[in-house]
């Protein structure tokens, strides 16, 4: 990962965003398939990238949507079985599995996205181009653990004079309400002392300046070059109709010609490289050699 | 350059090129990425709004107040699943503050809220509809303060609202065009999330409308916050 830490924060937005689109409208095995791999690769290589949790819930998912999508739609030419006197038919379930890898593709690279832009670095991007944006997110992010503190103060307190424990949940939800409302007047009082705090400290000057900058090196140039060139490789295959499948009333794939063959690469490529800067340092100590 | 032709060039250049460029290279999936391309671009040009007009910091913190209490509202009833408190505090925030603080604690609390329950493809769609419910109780601010009746209306009409967008883009996205019956399928499979959604919502709007409402007056009377946005 430390080749995106270390690097300006557009280049690794400009990498996911390239990745996301394309995943998502693309319809494409040939682009799904190096997206979902991809994003695999790098997700059980990191730290806390998968959970048992998750992968179950993944799986699940991807089988009830490739299950489900041959009862609505009939068009393959293939039936397996006949359901309520309707085909379900071989091409519709691989639509199916196609359109589940396609959905955990996109849902897995957004879980990507937390560990490539660190918070930072997302503060960062926000802050150039939206400064109030910024403040709001970084306040209501450190408001919430705030605010979860003052309704806990709250619940023990009114639990050790005895009126909150309630086991009737109607009664519950009230005092919850009422938590609800205290809570309320708590923060927003203190919300307008924060606000008079931060204008007789200067909020709104001009010349502010960020806790960490990012310069935009030649480095960062070349990444973010390098992306582009890849994406719109993809991008001109899929212009000139060389990533289209038809799966209906049979599969078939268009022809798959020189341009196309370098377009889906260079999307592999993409999909591979927070992959192989995450296995950097295992690939270096294999391979590096010492010239002693 | 100058900042304000910039911005208009990404208005009226830019936008049309990603829409219809985008259409036709997606061919497969254009009515998906046209539905994207308007859930983002509503957004976009009230957030550049927000952005360019002045705004105290004291207005700002007590929108962030009010977006992180409906953020952590979902944390505060989890124990009661579908039983949220986002919709209602976003259109109390509009009823008493405006019809731009709405939307902006509306499409907040879904883009904040989801860095804890998660982002994914479903995020700008949470930020328009959660956004444009509170842009239109602050444009319907005056009858529903006045008229309980409206209110709990508006909660139903809400909880639906959003129900049917979020279901209308799953369906494009899974690709086929518009197919209807895939569409009715997935409102009956979401039916008790969204009765759900409307009962919570009349709920809350009802129970919380009042304290709230008169804690937000009282903000504008006494420390004379929002006057510009009424």
């Amino acid at each position: 990962m430390d080749i995106f830490i270390r690097r300006h924060p557009l280049v690794p937005l400009c990498l996911l965003l390239s990745i996301l689109l394309l995943a998502m409208f693309a319809q494409s095995p040939r682009i799904t398939v190096p997206a979902l791999a991809g994003a695999v690769l790098f997700l059980c290589t990191v730290r806390g990238g998968f959970t048992v949790r998750s992968v179950i819930g993944f799986l699940l998912c991807w089988a009830l949507i490739a299950a489900v999508n041959p009862l609505f739609s009939t068009g393959g030419a293939t039936p397996l079985v006949f359901v309520a006197g309707r085909p379900y038919t071989r091409e519709a379930l691989l639509y199916g599995v196609h359109l589940g890898a396609m959905l955990l593709a996109v849902l897995l690279w957004f879980r990507c996205e937390r560990l490539l832009i660190p918070e930072e670095h997302r503060f960062f991007l926000f802050g150039r181009f939206a400064p109030k944006l910024a403040l709001l997110i970084s306040s209501v992010l450190r408001f919430v653990p705030l605010l979860k503190r003052r309704a806990t103060a709250m619940r023990d307190a009114q639990t050790a004079v005895g009126i909150y424990d309630d086991p009737d949940w109607i009664h519950r939800a009230g005092s919850n309400m009422t938590t609800m409302s205290a809570l309320t007047t708590w923060s927003l009082e203190h919300a307008v002392d924060t606000g008079a705090a931060m204008k007789a400290r200067g909020y709104g000057l001009p010349g502010r300046t960020t806790y960490r900058t990012y310069r935009f090196t030649g480095t960062d140039a070349a990444w973010l070059s390098a992306i582009l060139v890849l994406t719109a490789s993809a991008v001109l295959a899929l212009a000139r109709g060389g990533l289209g499948v038809s799966f209906y009333p049979n599969i078939v794939f268009a022809h798959a010609d020189t341009l196309t063959r370098i377009g889906v690469a260079a999307y592999t490529i993409l999909c591979l490289l927070p992959f192989l800067s995450a296995i950097k340092e295992e690939l270096r100590w294999c391979f590096y050699r010492s010239k002693m | 350059m100058n900042r304000r032709l910039l911005t208009r060039i990404c208005f009226f250049v830019m936008i049309p090129i990603v829409v219809f460029g985008g259409a036709l290279l997606f061919r497969e999936q254009h009515y998906a990425w046209i539905t994207l391309c308007i859930a983002v671009l509503t957004c976009l040009p009230i957030w550049y709004d927000f952005e360019r007009r002045e705004t105290g910091s004291a207005e700002l913190m007590v929108l962030s107040v009010l977006t992180s209490l409906s953020v952590a509202g979902r944390f505060l009833f989890a124990w009661l699943p579908g039983f949220k408190p986002v919709t209602a505090i976003t259109v109390i925030t509009a009823m008493w503050l405006g019809a731009e603080p709405g939307f902006i604690v509306g499409s907040l609390t879904a883009l904040l809220s989801n860095f804890y329950f998660g982002q994914g493809p479903w995020t700008p769609f949470q930020m328009f509809s959660w956004g444009l419910l509170g842009g239109l109780a602050g444009l319907l601010a005056k009858p529903l303060r006045k008229h309980k009746i409206l209110l709990c209306l508006y909660g139903i009409f809400a909880g639906f609202f959003y129900s049917l967008v979020m279901d209308l883009w799953s369906t494009f996205w899974m690709g086929e065009g518009f197919s209807i019956p895939r569409y009715v399928a997935l409102i009956t499979a979401a039916l008790p999330i969204t009765l759900e959604y409307a009962i919570s919502n009349v709920i809350f709007l009802l129970v919380l409308a009042g304290p709230i409402g008169e804690k937000l007056d009282r903000l504008r009377v006494r420390y004379g916050l929002f006057r510009e946005h009424q």
